[in-house]
């Protein structure tokens, strides 16, 4: 039977295609196709192998595949449930998303990289743009077209050697084949854009190399409010040593479902500082860091029902000519929040 | 044949595989797993769920058994408790798991084969149960679940 398609919008497009929001005429169910050029595809000794590898790993937090094949113009297929939410990509557009959604959506899209895992496939690909959203707000991974069964490597079977060097373990970038371990890696890096933003993976002149060694990206240099629980567990799973990262991703989930969420703060740059503000359960916070013209840093801690009555709380408060300490001090409050430490 | 003894508390799901007959025990798999933080209550029930329907994936298990609680205390932990032993039970309804049984102390000692009351489950010989001294109360617990429903 002829596949058909009445393609209404274009998704997306990528190194290896484009991603159509479709309607598939049979059924009229909507979907997500890939399109990919077969000068694109990944493992030329298999055009299905996306599709295959999808399949392999069904599961409630990897996307669901529906059919492979190829369109009259000869292009391979592989159409999918279409998740209207889109990516933690799209969710962040370059800034940090809040501290619950990543450790809600993380958790999910780690059980389904686990479940993947379990059935021998490595994906090989994990960043935000790969985690989808369902319809109920959880997380999914999505994208195979690199996933490869685990211990096969992309040389031996003609696979073409595409990496997402910013997400790429260390290791992988030496040479070595991926492992379970690598994967752990690609999340720590995920995690790391997630709770922080993309201005804090501006790419240096010589990526691999600080990949290599272990300064990029730079652990030391965390948004303020992100408390130290948090930043360990990314740092261990960003770790150049594999041995010392999680060994699998059932691990790394059970690391970050222990993770204290209380509160999500926004950030909002100020001509002469910096606001934090956040709202959890019926409270409203403000943090302000500024510092005057005669070079007095002040920390304001305010909270009330409503962000038209705040009050400040004094015994909160900092004001110093000392800017590190004014740094330190407004980071230990905003990290004593996220961890419910504050009233 | 598999049997899964489980013993939930408010803030963790202990759980312990046991194969083999009532004389020989075989501790196949054992574990904790604790609730993730700053989950709210539907959150924590289905997490419950998604968890022991993975171990039950992982592991041909023929029942089920969950120990029950015990007493008639109130309060949030204990209905926290018993919130997470029906999680277990749907888990496993939805694993296709027909037998799926809720036991307390004296029925565990009458199952396995003492007299019916709870104070000779305390003098039972474990010894066959090879691990069981060095397990957590909890873990072992759903071991004397698990243990009650061998042939």
């Amino acid at each position: 039977m002829a596949v058909g398609f009445d393609f209404k919008k274009r998704l997306g497009a990528g190194h290896f295609g484009e991603v159509w929001l479709a309607s598939e005429r049979g059924l009229g169910a909507t979907c997500a196709v890939k399109l990919i050029p077969p000068d694109r595809i990944a493992n030329p000794s298999n055009f299905f192998q996306e599709a295959q590898a999808l399949k392999a790993a069904e599961h409630p937090n990897v996307v669901r595949v529906i059919d492979t094949g190829f369109i009259p113009d000869g292009r391979v297929y592989v159409s999918m449930e279409f998740l209207k939410k889109r990516s933690l990509d799209d969710e962040a557009s370059g800034s940090h998303v809040h501290l619950s959604r990543v450790k809600r959506v993380m958790i999910d899209a780690l059980r389904g990289l686990e479940h993947a895992h379990n059935q021998g496939i490595l994906h090989r690909d994990i960043k935000p743009a790969n985690i989808l959203i369902g319809d109920h707000d959880e997380g999914k991974l999505s994208d195979f077209g690199l996933a490869l069964p685990a211990g096969i490597s992309p040389m031996t079977i003609g696979m073409k050697g595409y990496l997402y060097t910013l997400h790429t373990a260390p290791e992988v970038l030496a040479g070595s084949p991926s492992t379970v371990q690598s994967e752990i890696y690609s999340c720590g890096a995920t995690l790391f854009r997630l709770v922080n933003g993309d201005m804090f993976v501006a790419s240096p002149p010589d990526l691999s190399a600080e990949i290599l060694a272990g300064t990029f990206p730079d652990r030391t240099h965390y948004r303020a409010f992100i408390p130290r629980q948090v930043r360990t567990v990314i740092n261990r799973a960003l770790n150049v040593d594999p041995k010392k990262r999680y060994q699998s991703a059932a691990d790394l989930r059970h690391a970050i479902e222990q993770l204290s969420t209380f509160v999500n703060w926004q950030e909002a740059l100020l001509t002469d500082g910096i606001r934090w503000t956040a709202t959890a359960g019926s409270k409203c916070y403000e943090i302000l860091g500024t510092v005057d013209a005669a070079g007095i840093h002040s920390v304001v801690v305010r909270q009330g029902a409503s962000s038209k009555s705040l009050r400040c709380i004094s015994s909160l408060c900092y004001e110093g000519t000392d800017k590190a300490a004014a740094r330190a001090h407004s980071a230990r409050v905003l990290q004593d929040f996220v961890l419910g430490r504050q009233p | 044949m598999i049997a899964l003894g489980v013993r939930c508390s408010n803030s963790d799901v202990s759980y312990v595989f046991l194969t083999g007959t009532r004389e020989t025990p075989n501790v196949v798999a054992s574990g904790t797993r604790t609730f993730p933080k700053n989950f709210s209550s539907p959150q924590r029930l289905t997490w419950i769920v998604r968890e022991i329907e993975a171990l039950l994936k992982a592991n041909e298990v023929g029942l089920v058994i969950i120990r029950q609680f015990e007493g008639r205390a109130k309060g949030t932990a204990y209905e926290d408790r018993v919130e997470a032993e029906a999680a277990v039970a749907i888990a496993a309804g939805n694993a296709g798991i027909r037998t799926v049984h809720k036991k307390r102390q004296g029925s565990l000692a009458k199952d396995l084969g003492l007299k019916g009351r709870a104070r000779y489950l305390k003098t039972m010989d474990k010894s066959q149960l090879a691990g069981y001294v060095d397990m957590a109360d909890k873990l072992q617990e759903a071991a004397l679940c698990a243990w009650s429903a061998l042939p």
